[in-house]
């Protein structure tokens, strides 16, 4: 055991859940970032030395550390960070609304641009006005300024920014939404829905470069508080990898980050998209961090009645929902991204989506990519059950998001809109792990919240600890040694790692928490999200630690003020 | 030109009595087929703050990006419906949480925008609960009233007579023109035109998919019907208008006019016929096709028998002739 010598760290009398060949350990010994032992306390004892840092667990609980797959810190947090125009009233009038755009032009002086949320339409009803660019080309005519409408999907923009986004009656609209039009002229009238907004985003700036690294440094500091240590950023740009190399240097990536930069510019420009693929991405690659996945939008949500089903939304009618990109589209994407070693991470929440997908993934492998790389089917909402046995035949992750399986407006709503069969096989994630599927979880924040053990809960109770008088959800629950696993092991096979990460065995990179509870001596409904996380290392150290359990031995944790509240 | 499809959104909180109209609409002898979608596309429309877990975040992504646009089922359905035919008149039926002004705007997408036209918002009070919603919930009424183009008050007989004269002045204040419901053949007339009361014509399809066509509404027999409560009134107009000045007139016609509807010759347009179509606050203004005949505008306005000063309007009509005649 200690032929190299003695171990850095120990961890002695605990009740360590390894998921690993050997369930639970008492004790493991970790040199240069890695297991080097685990076993009982005894057989650690051959370990240590005279310099080894050696923490007596008294019978606490620790397992593998966690894996969110699916998160968008950038998305929750950084147009707030950057200081972008926020109304702050709920249900402002036209005139709060100038009056508020001018004291920001005041504090922003310049002839930047003014983006934000937002205005109300019927405020601007009762008034007898229209929100449109003649009324705010009358208060900021000067500069760029686009508001978001507080609940109806649109953007108002004036004649300025019209003019910087190359907006006019000869402009097309977009596939998935449009320039409104004078009726007769077909001039914009400064009102875009949906898709159009992407127009406006390719004129306007990136986000300022601090806001996105003050994004993802408070996500990173909160996941190390609850314990995670690897996840999938899911759409990225350079300005967003320049972000996360920028806390990389600064030793602040405290969980191993796998970025998947945009397919599409729907959510944000993506410029050098090719230079990234083709290599530039490199440039970022280090211990902690990667990108090379690539994210797209295959089909719709439950919300807009667009996924991409098997079957007719409804009896009959045609509507089956929508599909991004053609099938010949995406089996020359995968098979093209297989031979880059890239990963494709496909949004398909409808069952025809996912289904197209894998026949997708199965054409590329047909085709013989040069590395068979893990691809990963997002949200899995529904699935065909005749699908359940391909992920493991195409080494395909299914993810899901269990946050979306408690009971809740949310999940009513999304059922609502599903109906009662389909819900019937929603959230199918037994499904997958019995057909030996390998199932994921991501939290989706902002979508969600970016507490990992809600969901984790989700997966074994499907019920709202909180609201125990609502029934448990559609699907199956997993027992807590699967949810675990699910939690793991299964995470860091998703990011290509299992290998050497997701479990607490010798040899693996020594990644582990240490929690105030054991999880199967509570009651999950509850007991499961609300864990304190005392101890999460990655690496063999300290990201987090909440009682000073290291710093007594003179270790200190990267992560020292409380988790920000996101 | 095609024959537009007219679109009408029937919106109002849980309860409000949206789908006692429609069965009232479809149970009228009218010459109109209509078709009824109810709303089952989700719960785009559903409102944000009825969802507490949403963050404020996810209100700016979710229309922007792909995977969440609108467009989706409500376009597809629209765009399936107005290929098949067989009915004069659409009418969606909101749920009781949604916000009307997003379906409207989903009705905007390219895809359909050509073949449908957006003949008004309807949003039904309920009399008796409307004046005691609280919170989320009566921001969200508030928000459905102030999308409508025409309110409809409903259960009038179960609230307090001075509380149903609170929410009509309301109405007024807001310059949204309101209805009884219980005067059924008015509130037809006003949102679908006289049409909807005009003795029925033979039956049609029944177009499938998630439309609620029953066989009532085909309007297989034709019947009397007592007079309206409204009058007809036309006018008429060799020289050019001009655009603006016409819809500074059409979007604030006296409370007492519900409907109008003609053909106009617009001085920016001259060489093509234009159709006007109001409904309540709704003003939509569209290229016809080519003049088939004499350039002139020729306009017919639905206004309560003998409450509208017709000569005070015809003289803010004829103040929007264009200035370089």
């Amino acid at each position: 055991m200690s032929e190299q010598g003695p171990a850095d760290l120990a961890f002695i009398n605990g009740r360590i859940y390894t998921v690993g060949a050997n369930a639970w350990a008492e004790a493991v010994a970790i040199r240069d970032g890695r297991f080097i032992a685990v076993g009982s306390s005894t057989d650690i004892g051959r370990c240590i030395g005279p310099d080894t840092r050696t923490v007596d667990l008294e019978g606490r609980f620790a397992m593998p550390g966690l894996y969110d797959m699916h998160t968008h810190p950038d998305l929750a947090l950084a147009a707030s960070y950057a200081g972008q125009f926020e109304m702050g009233v709920s249900d402002p009038t036209p005139e709060q609304l100038a009056e508020k755009l001018h004291r920001y032009a005041h504090d922003h002086p310049g002839d930047g641009w003014i983006y934000g949320t937002h205005f109300v339409w019927f405020t601007f009803r009762k008034q007898r006005l229209t929100p449109a660019r003649e009324w705010l080309d009358r208060v900021m005519p000067d500069r760029p300024v686009a508001i978001h409408d507080r609940s109806w999907g649109c953007l108002l923009v004036n004649s300025r920014a019209l003019e910087l986004a190359g907006i006019n009656a000869a402009t097309r609209d977009p596939s998935n939404g449009y320039i409104e039009r004078d009726s007769l002229t077909g001039e914009p009238t400064g009102i875009l829905v949906d898709g159009a907004y992407s127009l406006i985003y390719k004129a306007m700036p990136p986000l300022p470069a601090a806001a996105l690294e003050r994004a993802y440094h408070d996500a990173l500091h909160f996941q190390a508080s609850r314990g995670v240590v690897g996840v999938k950023y899911v759409h990225v740009c350079e300005h967003r990898l320049d972000a996360l190399k920028a806390l990389d240097s600064r030793g602040l990536l405290t969980a191993r980050v796998e970025a998947a930069i945009s397919w599409q510019d729907d959510i944000f420009p993506v410029r050098r998209r090719w230079e990234l693929m083709a290599g530039a991405r490199h440039h970022y690659r280090s211990r902690r961090l990667n990108a090379n996945a690539v994210k797209f939008h295959f089909d719709g949500t439950a919300e807009a009645g667009s996924s991409y089903l098997a079957e007719p939304w409804h009896s009959g009618s045609a509507w089956r929902g929508h599909l991004n990109l053609t099938r010949e589209h995406l089996a020359d994407l995968i098979t093209q991204m297989d031979r880059e070693g890239i990963r494709v991470i496909a949004h398909c929440t409808g069952d025809g989506a996912s289904d197209v997908f894998l026949d997708a993934v199965a054409e590329a492998r047909r085709r013989g990519g040069a590395a068979r790389v893990r691809h990963q089917c997002a949200h899995s909402t529904l699935l065909l059950d005749r699908n359940l046995k391909r992920f493991a035949e195409l080494e395909v992750t299914a993810e899901f998001s269990p946050v979306g399986w408690i009971p809740g407006p949310f999940s009513y709503a999304r059922r609502d809109a599903y109906g009662e069969e389909r819900m019937r096989r929603a959230y199918n994630f037994k499904g997958v792990l019995d057909a030996g599927g390998v199932a994921v979880m991501g939290t989706d924040w902002p979508v969600s919240q970016l507490d990992p053990w809600v969901g984790f809960e989700g997966m074994v109770t499907r019920r709202d600890a909180a609201r125990p008088e609502l029934e448990a959800f559609y699907g199956e629950p997993i027992p807590l040694a699967a949810a675990i696993r699910v939690m793991t092991i299964n995470g860091a096979w998703s990011m290509g790692m299992d290998h050497e990460a997701g479990s607490i065995e010798a040899g693996k990179r020594a990644d582990m928490v240490v929690l105030d509870r054991n999880l199967f001596d509570v009651d999950p409904a509850g007991g499961i999200r609300g864990a304190r996380v005392d101890l999460t290392l990655v690496d063999g150290e300290p990201t987090w630690d909440a009682t000073g359990m290291l710093e007594r031995l003179g270790l200190s944790a990267v992560w020292k003020d409380p988790p920000p509240r996101l | 030109m095609r024959q537009q499809l007219p679109v009408t959104v029937i919106s109002g909180f849980l309860g409000a009595g949206k789908t006692t109209l429609v069965n009232r609409l479809l149970e009228s002898d009218g010459a109109l087929r209509i078709a009824v979608l109810v709303n089952d596309f989700g719960a785009i429309n559903v409102d944000q703050r009825l969802i507490a877990s949403t963050a404020a975040e996810v209100m700016t992504l979710t229309n922007g990006c792909v995977c969440c646009s609108l467009q989706g089922g409500l376009v597809a359905q629209v765009q399936e419906l107005a290929r098949q035919g067989g009915f004069d008149h659409l009418v969606i039926e909101t749920s009781g949480v949604a916000e009307p002004g997003q379906v409207v705007l989903a009705l905007g997408y390219p895809q359909i925008r050509d073949e449908i036209c957006v003949s008004g918002v309807a949003t039904l009070l309920d009399a008796e609960r409307f004046p005691q919603l609280t919170g989320a919930a009566r921001e969200l009424a508030e928000a459905q009233l102030l999308s409508a183009d025409m309110a409809v008050i409903s259960k009038t007989d179960l609230a307090a007579p001075a509380a149903v004269e609170a929410l009509r002045a309301r109405c007024r204040s807001l310059g949204v023109r309101c209805l009884d419901s219980s005067a059924t053949e008015a509130v037809l007339t006003a949102l679908f035109g006289p049409e909807a009361l005009r003795p029925a014509a033979p039956a049609v399809l029944v177009p499938a998919g998630a439309v609620h066509l029953p066989a009532s509404a085909v309007g297989m027999h034709a019947g009397t019907h007592s007079e309206t409560p409204f009058e007809h009134w036309s006018f008429g107009e060799e020289r050019p208008l001009d655009v603006q000045a016409l819809r500074g007139v059409l979007s604030s016609l006296p409370q007492e006019v519900y409907r109008a509807k003609g053909f106009v010759y617009l001085g920016s347009v001259a060489d093509m016929e234009c159709l006007v179509q109001v409904v309540g606050d709704r003003v939509d203004v569209r290229r016809a096709g080519p003049w088939s005949g004499e350039r002139g505008t020729a306009l017919v306005f639905i206004g309560l028998r003998g409450r509208v000063d017709w000569r005070e309007l015809e003289h803010r009509l004829r103040g929007s002739v264009s200035l370089s005649q």
